[in-house]
C-alpha cells in the first residue's frame, strides 16, 4: 500500500486542479446562460448574431 | 440584553472614552488598526479610526455637537488611498444631473441607493436607524433583499454627499441606483457565489472520500497513512474555509465590531473551534478530526443560499425588465419643424421637445404625435398585446415600441416624470417597505442566536465537567445544529418570491406590508364602472331587419355616427372599425334624438326608436321581440330610414371579460364579494346577476360607499377594495386593502396598495390567493425551525449528535426552509383569463347571458 502515499497527494492535486478549472471557467461566464448557447446551436440561421453597436 | 448596538444610547458611554484618548486612531487611541478602513467626517474633515464602533461612537459624538472635544487637538492627516467617502460629491452630482435625485411635493428630496455589502436583516436595520437619525434625513427605508435603500432629506439641512458618507461611514458603499449597474452586481454575485459553491462542493467531496477509508475499513487504516490523510484533508478544508466561507468571517466580523448577533456568528464559532481542534489533532497525529463536518457544512449552507439568491435575482428580474425599457437615446429635432436632428440623452428632453421615433425603436418619453402614423406596441406599460396606431393628436408613453413607420413626436413628460418611471418608483417604493413579519423576523432571529451562543457556553462549561473529552464535539454540535434560517433567510425570500410572481402577473404592490392583510381579507368590495365593467360604452348585442346585412348595418350606422362626440355614438364607431364606411351626405345632429343623414337609398336616420319610426314606419315584429328581450343595463340605438328599418343595436358599458372569472374565484376561496356602486339599480344589478354577486348595492355616493364598508369592519371584516380611484377615494382609504386598475386613472391617484398594471380584474383573486400562500408557507417555516431546533438542540447539548450529522442536519433545515419559500414563485393566475377583445363582435353573448 506503499503506493498510497503517491495517490493521495496525487488526488489532492487533481482536485485543486479540478478547482481551479471550474473556478476559471465560471469567472470566463460559461455559467451565465446555461440555455442560450444550447439554443443557438439549433437555431437554422448559421450567420453570426449582429455584435454590440460600434465605436 | 441587547445585541444591536443602539446609535442612539451610545453617547453618554462614550463621552468618557473619547476623553482618554492621546493616541494614533482618533478616537480610541488604538495603534493597531484592524483590517479595513475607518473614516468619518468630524469638524469638517474626514478621520480615520481603527474600528467600526470607534467610528460609530464618533459620529454619534458629532451629532449631538459634541465635536469640541476633537477640535482642540492637532488631527493627523487621513491616509487619502483609503479615504472610503473621497467620490461622494461627484457622485452625488452624477446622481443630480441624471435625475436620480428626485424631488418631492413637500419641498425634500429622494433617492434610492444601492447598498453594497449588507448580508443580513440586522445589517439593514443598523443602517436604517443610523442614516434616519442624520439630521436632516426624513425618511430612510432598506429593502435588504435588493439592498436598496429610499432615502429622503431635507435639502436645506443636508445633502446626497453627506448621507453617502454617512453610510460609507458605516463601513458599506451607497451608490445611487442605477438599474444597469444593479444588472452588472447582480451577475458578479452569481458568479462569485457560485465559484465559492463549487470550490467547496469539489472539496467536500474529496475530503469526504478521505474520511471513508477510516469510517469503512473494518481494521482500520495505518497510522502513518491516516496521518497522510488527515493532511491532505486539512489541505483541502483551508480554501474552503478561507475561500468559500469568506463572506461568513466577513458578516460575523461586521455583526461583532457592531455588537450584534448575526447568523453567521454561530456558523463562524462552530468552524473556528472544529478546525483549531482538527489542526491540533492533525499535528500531534491523535485524536478526532472533523475535515469532512466542515466542508460538507459549508458546502451546504453555500447551496441554500444560492438558491435564495437566485430566487431574489428572478424576483428582481420581473421589475427590471420594466427598467429596461427606458431609453437612453433620443433623436431630437434641432429645430422642429426643420428636419436636422441630434442625438441625445433621453434624460435631457424637455417639454416641448420635438423628437424622431424611428421604426421600431422605443420612445423615449411620453409625449403627442405631431406627424406620422404607426402601430405603437405598448405591451410593457398596459398589457395590451397588440400594437394600437396612433396618428397626429394621440398620446404615446415612454417605453412603448414604435411600429412600421417613423413618428415625430412632442414631447410632454419626459425623464422622471413619464408613466414609465412612475411606475418604476412606484415598485421601488413597494419593495423599501418590508412586510412587519419579515421585521419581527430579524429579531427573533438575533435573540434567537444570542440564545444558542449563551447555551453552547453553558453546554462547553457541564462537558468540561462531566467529560472533557467530548466537551469539544458537543460544543461544536450545538454551535452547528442551530439554524436560524427559516427566520433570517426564508422570510424574506418568501416575500420576494411572491412579489416576483405578482410582478410577472401584472400586479406590483404600492405598499410592501399589505401582504398579512391582504391574506386575512374576508370581503372584496368592486366598484361597477371600470372595475367590473370597461368604462366605455359598446355594442353588445344587434339584430338585423328583413333583407339586411349586420355588416352593412353596422357600416351605415357608423358613418351617421361619425361626426358625434356622444359616448353611444364612439361606441358604434368603434364597432365597426376597419370595414368600409358607406358615403352619407347631409348630416344633421338632432339634439336629444339621433343623427340623420341622406344616402343613394334615400334619407336615413338613428337614434331613438321613435326617432327612426317617423321616417322608417312601425317597427317590424323581428325587431320588437329583440328590444323587448334586450336587459334593463342596455340602451337601444335604432337605425332605418326611407327604405324601411335596417337594425337595432343594444349599447352597453360591458363587463370585463374576466369579471365573471374573478368573482367566482373569489368566492371559491371563500371571500364575500359585494358590488358598491353609485349607478342606478337596473345597471347595477345586471352586473351583479352577470358576475354571481349577490350582495349589490346602488346609488351609494362615495361617503355612502365609505359607510358601507365602515359598517362591514366594525363587524369584524377585513375589507379589500376594488376601484378605479377617481370617484371611490374614500372607500379605498377606509378599506384596509386598495386595489386599482391601472388603465384610465391618471397617475396622481395610484394611492392604492396594489395597483393591476394589466386591467385584469381576476388579478385581485391571484393576488388574495398569493398571500394567502404565502402567509402559509411562512407559518409552515416557523413550525419547522421551532420544531427542528427545539429537537436538535437539547439533542446536541446532551451530546447525541456529532458534528458531521450536526452539519447535515442544519443545512438540509437550510434548504427546507428556503425551498419551500420558493414554491410561491410559481404563483401564477390558474384561472387567468385570456383576454381577447374583438370589437367587431357583439359581445352580448358572452358578457350578459347569466
Amino acid at each position: 500500500m506503499e503506493i498510497l502515499m503517491l495517490l493521495i497527494p496525487l488526488s489532492v492535486l487533481l482536485v485543486l486542479g479540478i478547482g481551479a478549472l471550474f473556478w476559471w471557467s465560471v469567472g470566463n461566464g460559461q455559467f451565465d446562460d446555461l440555455d442560450g448557447p444550447g439554443q443557438r446551436v439549433l437555431a437554422d440561421d448559421d450567420s453570426p448574431p449582429a455584435g454590440p453597436p460600434g465605436p | 440584553m441587547s445585541f444591536i448596538l443602539a446609535p442612539a444610547a451610545a453617547p453618554a458611554e462614550s463621552a468618557t472614552a473619547a476623553g482618554a484618548m492621546r493616541e494614533p486612531c482618533y478616537h480610541c487611541g488604538e495603534k493597531e488598526f484592524r483590517r479595513g478602513s475607518w473614516t468619518a467626517p468630524v469638524a469638517g474633515a474626514p478621520r480615520e479610526f481603527c474600528c467600526a464602533g470607534c467610528l460609530a461612537v464618533a459620529e454619534v459624538l458629532g451629532n449631538a455637537g459634541l465635536i469640541a472635544l476633537y477640535a482642540r487637538r492637532t488631527e493627523p492627516a487621513p491616509r487619502p488611498d483609503r479615504d472610503a467617502g473621497s467620490d461622494v460629491a461627484e457622485t452625488a452630482e452624477a446622481a443630480a444631473a441624471t435625475g436620480l435625485v428626485r424631488a418631492r411635493d413637500d419641498g425634500t428630496l429622494e433617492v434610492a441607493l444601492l447598498i453594497d455589502g449588507l448580508s443580513c436583516g440586522a445589517c439593514g436595520a443598523l443602517c436604517e436607524a443610523w442614516l434616519a437619525q442624520q439630521q436632516g434625513v426624513q425618511h430612510a427605508a432598506l429593502n435588504d433583499m435588493s439592498r436598496r435603500m429610499v432615502v429622503r432629506w431635507a435639502p436645506e439641512v443636508t445633502g446626497l454627499p453627506d448621507i453617502l458618507r454617512a453610510v460609507a461611514a458605516l463601513g458599506f458603499a451607497a451608490t445611487p441606483y442605477d438599474p444597469a449597474q444593479r444588472e452588472q452586481r447582480a451577475r458578479e454575485e452569481r458568479r462569485a457565489l457560485l465559484k465559492r459553491g463549487a470550490i467547496a462542493t469539489l472539496a467536500m467531496m474529496q475530503v469526504m472520500m478521505f474520511a471513508g477509508a477510516s469510517y469503512w475499513s473494518d481494521d482500520g487504516v495505518a497510522p502513518e497513512q491516516q496521518r497522510l490523510l488527515d493532511w491532505a484533508s486539512m489541505v483541502l478544508t483551508l480554501p474552503v474555509l478561507l475561500y468559500s466561507a469568506a463572506p461568513f468571517w466577513r458578516n460575523a466580523w461586521r455583526d461583532v465590531t457592531h455588537r450584534r448577533a448575526g447568523m453567521d456568528v454561530p456558523i463562524v464559532l462552530g468552524l473556528a473551534v472544529a478546525l483549531v481542534a482538527s489542526a491540533h489533532a492533525t499535528w500531534r497525529g491523535t485524536g478526532a478530526v472533523y475535515y469532512d463536518s466542515i466542508t460538507m457544512f459549508v458546502a451546504l449552507v453555500l447551496g441554500a443560499r444560492y438558491l435564495e439568491l437566485l430566487a431574489r435575482q428572478r424576483a428582481a428580474a420581473a421589475i427590471e425588465t420594466l427598467a429596461r425599457r427606458q431609453p437612453d437615446i433620443a433623436v431630437r429635432y434641432c429645430r422642429w419643424p426643420g428636419i436636422a436632428v441630434e442625438t441625445v440623452h433621453a434624460a435631457l428632453l424637455a417639454r416641448d421637445d420635438h423628437v424622431l421615433v424611428r421604426p421600431g425603436a422605443l420612445v423615449p418619453a411620453d409625449g403627442e404625435v405631431v406627424d406620422g402614423r404607426s402601430a405603437v406596441d405598448e405591451a410593457m406599460l398596459t398589457g395590451e398585446a397588440h400594437g394600437i396606431t396612433r396618428v397626429a393628436g394621440d398620446a404615446v408613453l415612454a417605453g412603448s415600441r414604435n411600429g412600421e413607420q417613423p413618428l415625430v413626436v412632442r414631447v410632454m413628460r419626459a425623464g422622471a416624470d413619464t408613466r414609465l418611471a412612475s411606475i418604476l418608483r412606484l415598485t421601488e417604493r413597494a419593495a423599501a417597505t418590508r412586510p412587519a413579519i419579515t421585521r419581527t423576523a430579524d429579531r427573533v432571529a438575533t435573540w434567537f442566536v444570542a440564545g444558542v451562543l449563551t447555551l453552547a457556553a453553558m453546554t462547553a462549561i457541564a462537558w468540561i465537567v462531566i467529560e472533557p473529552a467530548r466537551a469539544l464535539a458537543v460544543t461544536v454540535a450545538v454551535l452547528v445544529v442551530s439554524c436560524p434560517c427559516a427566520l433570517a433567510l426564508a422570510t424574506p425570500a418568501a416575500a420576494t418570491a411572491l412579489t416576483g410572481a405578482l410582478a410577472r402577473n401584472g400586479v406590483v404592490f404600492g405598499r410592501g406590508d399589505v401582504l398579512e392583510t391582504l391574506a386575512r381579507v374576508t370581503h372584496v368590495v368592486f366598484d361597477k364602472t371600470g372595475t367590473l365593467t370597461r368604462g366605455d360604452v359598446r355594442l353588445v348585442s344587434m339584430a338585423v331587419a328583413d333583407g339586411a346585412t349586420r355588416d352593412e348595418a353596422l357600416a351605415l350606422a357608423a358613418a351617421l355616427e361619425s361626426r358625434s362626440e356622444h359616448p353611444l355614438a364612439r361606441g358604434l364607431v368603434a364597432a365597426a372599425d376597419g370595414t368600409l364606411l358607406p358615403e352619407v351626405g347631409a348630416l344633421r345632429a338632432v339634439t336629444g334624438q339621433g343623427q340623420e343623414g341622406v344616402t343613394a337609398r334615400g334619407g336615413v336616420r338613428i337614434g331613438t326608436p321613435s326617432f327612426v319610426a317617423s321616417i322608417a314606419g312601425p317597427m317590424p315584429a323581428s325587431l320588437t321581440a329583440f328590444a323587448d328581450a334586450a336587459p334593463a343595463a342596455t340602451t337601444l340605438v335604432a337605425l332605418g330610414g326611407d327604405a324601411g328599418w335596417q337594425a337595432i343595436f343594444a349599447m352597453a358599458d360591458p363587463l370585463r371579460e374576466d369579471a365573471r372569472a374573478a368573482v367566482a374565484a373569489l368566492q371559491r376561496a371563500g371571500i364575500t364579494t359585494m358590488l358598491f356602486s353609485g349607478d342606478r339599480p337596473a345597471h347595477v344589478d345586471a352586473v351583479a346577476q352577470a358576475t354571481g354577486i349577490a350582495d349589490a348595492r346602488a346609488a351609494l355616493t362615495p361617503e355612502g360607499k365609505r359607510d358601507a364598508i365602515d359598517a362591514l369592519q366594525r363587524a369584524g371584516a377585513v375589507v379589500a377594495m376594488v376601484g378605479d380611484g377617481v370617484n371611490d377615494g374614500p372607500a379605498l382609504a377606509q378599506a384596509q386593502v386598495s386595489f386599482t386598475l391601472a388603465s384610465g386613472t391618471p397617475l396622481a391617484q395610484w394611492t392604492a396598495d396594489v395597483v393591476v398594471l394589466n386591467d385584469q380584474v381576476v388579478q385581485v383573486a391571484t393576488t388574495l390567493a398569493g398571500a394567502r400562500r404565502a402567509m402559509r408557507i411562512l407559518h409552515q417555516n416557523f413550525a419547522w425551525a421551532i420544531a427542528y431546533n427545539l429537537v436538535a438542540i437539547p439533542a446536541a447539548a446532551m451530546g447525541y449528535v456529532s458534528p458531521l450529522v450536526a452539519a447535515v442536519g442544519m443545512a438540509v433545515s437550510s434548504l427546507v426552509v428556503v425551498g419551500n419559500a420558493l414554491r410561491l414563485t410559481n404563483v401564477t393566475s390558474s384561472k387567468s383569463v385570456a383576454v381577447k377583445v374583438d370589437h367587431a363582435e357583439p359581445v352580448a353573448e358572452v358578457a350578459w347571458k347569466s
